[in-house]
């Protein structure tokens, strides 16, 4: 098996494989990894594997320096990316045996690469959901945490998806509807509006808001209208929520959204998610997924109620050494107050 | 929510209710835990968590001093790999349901074992099928992913045969040609597996004389209705088999398979098609190859029938931070 970090050359065959694979993402694709790069200022190591001259998967990763420590990530932290991680060849079609033998191989290249190669610390992976198992990465040398998100599975039809929405917000969607909220379309005008919402929200919870503008300006550019949409709510004219949406291998993903508006009593979010899973529905899409980590209770109850499947994915990080772990888990001991 | 005790009395009503769950098991079953008790020297608390007098879970919990006071579920060696809850009516809630009530029971038996039995350590290990580990985490446990593998038997004998790896289909063709026979095992049979066993446990620095009467006791009294014993024998000697626990749904194999000292010949691998066969034509779903998915090792041995995995989970909770933050520390040190 062997690896090598792809070139421009490679972007076709490397989109191509991300397209036919069932858990790659529109985060997978080049144009987008290359945003992500543009942006953060971790450096991109597009890496492909091959056996022989076959590819067998592609692995993004991003380095970053913490002065002299260097540092792995798939993805990197603050690019509103939950999950990246590898994109494996004709996974679904692989019996059991050769799934575990394939996995465990690419990451031992990868870890090499990381290690050894580029000399980082730390590396921290976050696999994509469709990927059900972790062990690989455990056996790797991985300590691996279980996160979730939530996908609706649009087959059900929308009546009995409908049916299945808590009673509450069925009741809100009609609420909303009768007093005249409005869901349209929304342009490039409106990322500024969304972003700001998002940020204020941040910081009402004590988190450090990044300013995302350039990089979703960016994203918008390349993937709208086809693979990316902006939903706005309105009443009399005045908006109230926003939401975007990404649409990509059977998938639409609830990227961004508004959080909890207080200036209504009505629920301008609840219509735009069910105006998002109807659509969803009439295009055929398969998912209507809510991006989530399962980490916070709070806006795991405000997905829940439209009745979704949890799906699995995993969040893995390993060490160079013992030192650094130690001095990691300290770390985190410490910040969280514990001791 | 509420919590009970069951005792006898209610065993009736606790295999039904296990019976009627998907994620409830054969090892649930009444008999099973009050054996598991016996053979763990430790206390079996068999909750019932109610609401308004609905039951909303059973979760049977094993507690024990060492020193301090800690409750396992299931015991450490039981040869239980997961027990935990069992909860009514789970799979076809609506998704906000099951995690309020899972987190509901969780809060309801966490209160009843840290503050009113003074428990400071709990370990609970999930049954498959039970894929949300949320709850558990947002209770405060520190939650690791385990793998169980899992042959879906819905397709029949012969697609389940074309789906396995090239090399057991020319091995248990090999076993069947040179003569191997497997036949339901008897009381000798199991001495024989047992006895297999327990060199092999001996060779890995462990008494099996322990798990003998444990196993006689499961296979005899408490569950026979409930037990399949595989014998392979090969000119007329014994030579491989398995003691395999089943509920109407899925046969497991839980304990045997001792390694053949036959050369050139598998009859295990003859042993687990048999099962497979034989858990196919009793109209079961599923056939369980009973792991961890932690040791590598095991892994091409039972990949190559070409399961599904299934997902359980080991669910570790501290009653202070002081204890979780040594026990991490001491873990990294002990490089695990």
């Amino acid at each position: 098996m062997e690896i090598k970090c792809a070139d421009r050359e490679d972007k076709e065959l490397w989109n191509r494989i991300v397209q036919n694979s069932p858990h790659g993402t529109i985060f997978h694709t080049w144009e987008w990894l290359h945003c992500i790069e543009a942006y953060t200022g971790s450096r991109l190591y597009p890496m492909m594997v091959f056996n022989g001259t076959e590819p067998v998967a592609v692995y993004p990763l991003y380095i970053r320096h913490f002065g002299p420590v260097k540092m792995a990530f798939s993805p990197p932290p603050r690019c509103l990316l939950l999950y990246l991680g590898p994109v494996f060849c004709g996974w679904d079609e692989l019996k059991q045996e050769k799934r575990e033998s394939l996995y465990i191989k690419i990451q031992k290249e990868i870890d090499t690469f990381i290690f050894s190669d580029i000399g980082c610390s730390y590396v921290r992976i976050r696999t994509a959901p469709g990927i059900y198992d972790s062990r690989p990465l455990k056996w790797s040398g991985y300590s691996v945490e279980p996160l979730y998100t939530y996908r609706l599975d649009t087959c059900r039809g929308i009546e009995v998806i409908q049916e299945g929405c808590d009673r509450k917000v069925r009741a809100n969607v009609r609420k909303a509807q009768k007093e005249g909220l409005m869901i349209e379309d929304g342009t490039e005008q409106d990322i500024p509006f969304i972003l700001e919402s998002l940020k204020k929200r941040y910081e009402q919870q004590g988190f450090v808001a990044s300013d995302y503008e350039s990089y979703v300006r960016d994203l918008y550019e390349k993937f709208s209208p086809d693979h990316m949409h902006i939903y706005i709510a309105t009443l009399n004219g005045m908006k109230l929520s926003g939401m975007i949406t990404l649409t990509y291998n059977n998938v639409n993903y609830m990227w961004l959204g508004v959080p909890k508006n207080t200036r209504t009593n009505l629920s301008p979010n609840d219509l735009i998610q069910w105006e998002a899973i109807n659509r969803t529905v009439l295009n055929g899409t398969r998912y209507y997924e809510e991006l989530e980590t399962g980490d916070d209770p709070r806006t795991v109850r405000f997905k829940s109620k439209f009745n979704p499947e949890i799906v699995v994915w995993f969040s893995a990080t390993k060490y160079s050494g013992t030192a650094y772990q130690i001095a990691d888990t300290l770390r985190q001991g410490i910040s969280a107050h514990r001791l | 929510m509420d919590i009970t005790l069951a005792d006898d009395t209610f065993a009736e009503k606790w295999n039904e209710i296990v019976a009627q769950s998907p994620h409830g098991t054969v090892f649930h079953r009444w008999e099973w835990l009050r054996l598991a008790e016996q053979q763990t020297a430790s206390t079996l608390y068999s909750l019932i968590v109610t609401k308004n007098d609905e039951i909303k879970a059973l979760y049977p919990f094993f507690v024990k001093r060492n020193p301090l006071l800690m409750a396992f579920s299931p015991a450490p060696r039981s040869l239980l790999l997961y027990l935990g809850p069992v909860i009514p009516g789970y799979e076809t809630m609506k998704q906000s349901k099951k995690e309020s009530t899972f987190s509901e029971i969780q809060e309801t038996v966490d209160t009843y074992l840290c503050s009113d039995l003074g428990c400071k350590y709990i370990r609970i290990r999930t049954a498959p099928g039970l894929e949300d580990s949320r709850p558990m985490r947002w209770a405060g446990y520190d939650t690791e992913v385990l793998y169980t593998y899992r042959i879906n038997l819905s397709d029949g004998p012969d697609a389940i045969w074309k789906r396995f790896d090239r090399k057991l289909r020319v091995d248990i063709n090999r076993a069947i040609r040179e003569g191997v026979s497997i036949s339901e095992g008897t009381e000798e049979d199991i001495e024989y597996i047992l006895s297999s066993l327990a060199r092999r446990y001996g060779e890995q620095g462990e008494n099996a004389s322990d798990y003998s009467t444990y196993i006689n006791a499961l296979c005899h009294h408490g569950l026979s209705d409930n037990f399949r014993i595989f014998t392979a024998k090969y000119r007329d000697e014994p030579v491989g088999g398995m003691i395999s626990p089943y509920s109407d749904r899925i046969l497991y194999v839980w304990t045997g398979i001792p390694k053949s000292d036959l050369k050139g010949i598998s009859p295990n691998d003859l042993v687990q098609w048999e099962a497979i066969k034989w858990a196919c034509s009793q109209g079961m779903s599923w056939y369980e190859i009973m792991d961890a998915g932690a040791n590598e090792r095991l892994r091409f041995f039972k990949a190559k029938y070409n399961p599904e995995l299934s997902i359980w989970y080991s669910c570790v909770k501290y009653s202070s931070e002081f204890y979780r933050f040594g026990e991490k520390c001491g873990r990294i040190i002990r490089g695990r």
